[in-house]
């Protein structure tokens, strides 16, 4: 009985793995037989041929066995998650394409296949995602939502505010300042006032543009908003991004 | 050379590794290699040309189970470069998200990843282990959720909390806070005694497994320990082999390692270069502190003692040394808390020119951030070496000792049973292969 789910992780941190077993003893009770988890399990009790109903996927393409990883794997799944900025946008991971692509220098572990790939990005170039939950790591909560929505096959549920909307500081009202030259305060200055809202105070806080969904969890902890979940107009809730990207990555790698 | 065995991909470790196994024609084993497969993501790049403010943000991202340290180290290492003191009440949160962090990840480790091996052996899922111990996995995944829900408290999130700025924290930790640690902290009482009790069982049934298995000869280098678990700050220790102690800088561990390229991994092989690759390997973690001066008082830490010694090789001791340090660690919060904090925690912290190198106890060992900073506070060059970096020889060596005890008269058949016992070895030191290759591929080759 229940409902067969796989995680596989790339290139990545475990931080989402790890955010899925923050949801705690519910995971293990809810109708969740885990039957493909690298992280708990040794794989012989589990081979890519289980069948699987939900395949979750953490981070980026960074290897050619990563992309050999998710071809093989996303036919077999009924529904297909992507879960952390890494596996939605290309993250953190990604960042690496921006100064150089990767080379490996000479003496290089660089096998056929674990080959690095040409270029980082998220797996959306090469599967069909049906869901993506973004965050770095995305909250337990949103993830034990959407899991549990696809369980008892419910909709699934949409975040169209931004992480703005569920702070409860003090604002004015009036259209937030830009500090004079540009100068945002950074870490290195004081600590900031915690009832007030960091961009009236000249600190850069990415909350207005953020998708929501954290319950503003940092800025309730005095830390202004980094945009872990991505902005809010690339997509609502957890609907499908626009072929565009897809196209662009596929571009890159010709 | 007649065989070669490849664990394709070891279950039950943060990111991705293998081992292959090199078989001589009687099926005797002649040679290990660990692969770390898992190709740097180049931290060192993507720090570089960032304004140092963000680097301890991005520095959580490195590893998604002991994010904290990394965090730490990243703001200890800017704040030794710029000169700048943190308020005492800052250090003080500091401490407590690092205890909070340990606990969590060693809860993890002993109950899903290596639990389920050491208590039956062979088993290898957590519900192996629920059929014939119910009550373990519960009391692991309630410990676990309480190193979270204080990080949580402390710091707004569980995962890749990034409080932590150069100058100290930037949230006060008010009375009610403080509270809902301490109510979390009593609760931990009746899930630490049953992992007691685990380590316990452990240690009375299979004491020659515990002993022997996989081990190796090694230095140790770990934080001073003294009556509590030290992670934040003490002087470096490096325990020698003949039980020589020397005293070292950060800058002084840059200096005295080399680190050695293989063909066949994606993490470079550190040593200690005056004692060559064979004689110079050093292991860090749970098992290099519990033997550096640590005076702690509970029964494991006791019974530890007790059974491997005063001082020990066996690799197997680091799953019952992290059983003595979850308690430390509630111990340690608890203490934290009742010493009381205040509201001074953040200093400003004034850019200038310069390099900055600190270490940090990680939940798996030592780890090193050292930065390279402009005048303007952009970042020029960065490195980091995670604890897992440290023990890529120490690893391989386990694997293969532990290789020739499990394949001793198999005449070089290997099945899925025997791969998961090899693996065993490479568990106890719990491997975080995306720490590992941080800022691997295309690290500096002398320190800067």
């Amino acid at each position: 009985m229940g409902i067969n789910v796989s995680t596989i992780q790339l290139g990545g941190c475990s931080g989402c793995h790890v955010s899925i077993l923050d949801i705690g003893k519910d995971l293990f009770k809810g109708g969740i037989n885990i039957v493909h988890s690298y992280l708990l399990m040794d794989k012989v009790t589990a081979t890519i041929e289980a069948e699987t109903d939900i395949l979750i996927i953490e981070g980026a393409i960074l290897t050619n066995r990563d992309e050999d990883l998710v071809k093989c794997m996303a036919p077999h799944a009924k529904k297909v998650v992507a879960i952390g900025s890494c596996a939605c946008f290309g993250g953190i991971a990604c960042l690496g394409n921006l100064e150089t692509p990767f080379r490996p220098q000479k003496g290089d572990f660089n096998k056929s296949d674990h080959k690095l790939h040409p270029l980082v990005c998220s797996p959306k170039a090469f599967i069909d995602v049906d869901y993506f939950i973004s965050g770095c790591p995305p909250p337990a909560n949103v993830i034990r939502d959407v899991l549990f929505a696809l369980v008892e096959g419910k909709p699934v549920p949409e975040i169209a505010h931004t992480v703005c909307d569920e702070c409860d500081r003090e604002r004015t009202g009036e259209p937030p300042p830009i500090p004079p030259g540009g100068k945002w305060k950074t870490a290195l200055d004081e600590a900031p006032d915690p009832k007030k809202c960091f961009l009236e105070q000249g600190y850069l806080c990415l909350g207005r543009q953020t998708i929501g969904g954290c319950n503003a969890s940092c800025i309730k902890a005095n830390m202004p908003c980094e945009g872990c979940r991505g902005p809010i107009l690339l997509h609502r809730g957890f609907k499908k991004f626009t072929d565009e990207e897809k196209k662009e990555i596929l571009r890159c790698l010709k | 050379m007649s065989k070669v065995i490849t664990i394709d991909n070891v279950a039950r470790l943060e990111g991705h590794a293998s081992v292959t196994l090199y078989l001589d024609k009687d099926g005797g084993v002649e040679k290990a290699e660990y692969l770390a497969t898992e190709p740097s993501r180049g931290f060192d790049i993507i720090f570089k040309g960032k304004h140092a403010s963000e680097v301890p943000m991005l520095a959580a991202r490195i590893c998604g189970i002991c994010y904290t340290a990394h965090n730490i180290c990243a703001c200890k290492a800017l704040e030794d470069a710029w000169e700048t003191p943190i308020p005492d009440s800052a250090k003080k949160i500091r401490e407590l998200l690092l205890f909070a962090n340990t606990l969590a990840s060693h809860a993890l480790h002993t109950f899903f990843l290596a639990g389920p091996g050491l208590l039956i052996e062979g088993a290898n899922t957590i519900a192996d282990l629920q059929k014939k111990y119910p009550d373990f996995p519960e009391a692991g995944i309630e410990l676990r959720m309480i190193g979270q829900q204080i990080s949580e408290i402390i710091a707004g999130r569980k995962v890749h909390t990034t409080i932590a700025v150069p100058g100290g924290v930037l949230g006060v930790l008010e009375q009610e806070k403080q509270d809902n640690i301490m109510k979390l902290l009593d609760s931990a009482s009746e899930p630490i005694e049953i992992m007691e009790d685990y380590s316990h069982r452990i240690l009375s049934d299979r004491k020659d497994y515990m002993l022997s298995f996989g081990m190796i000869e090694t230095h140790f280098l770990a934080l001073k320990q003294s009556k509590r678990l030290e992670l934040y700050d003490n002087p470096i220790e490096l325990l020698m082999k003949n039980g020589k102690v020397d005293i070292l800088t950060p800058t002084q561990i840059l200096e005295r390692i080399t680190e050695e390229k293989k063909d066949y991994s994606y993490v470079r092989h550190p040593y200690i270069t005056d004692l060559g690759s064979d004689n110079g390997q050093f292991r860090t973690g749970a098992l290099a502190r519990i033997q550096e001066d640590a005076s702690w008082d509970n029964p494991t830490f006791h019974e530890f003692k007790k059974i491997f010694g005063t001082f020990t090789q066996s690799t197997m001791g680091y799953d019952i040394a992290r059983v003595a340090e979850m308690v430390e660690c509630i111990k340690g919060m608890k203490n934290i808390i009742k010493s009381g904090l205040d509201k001074d925690i953040k200093n400003v912290a004034h850019q200038k020119d310069g390099i900055g190198v600190a270490v940090v106890e990680a939940p798996r060992g030592l780890l090193l951030h050292q930065y390279e900073i402009d005048s303007e506070g952009i970042v020029r060059k960065a490195r980091v070496i995670a604890p897992t970096t440290f023990h890529q020889g120490s690893i391989e060596r386990s694997t293969f000792e532990a290789a020739k005890i499990v394949l001793n008269g198999k005449k070089g058949k290997c099945s899925d049973e025997e791969k998961i016992k090899i693996e065993q070895a490479i568990r106890a030191y719990d491997p975080c292969m995306s720490c590992a290759g941080a800022t691997q591929l295309r690290v500096i080759k002398k320190p800067i």
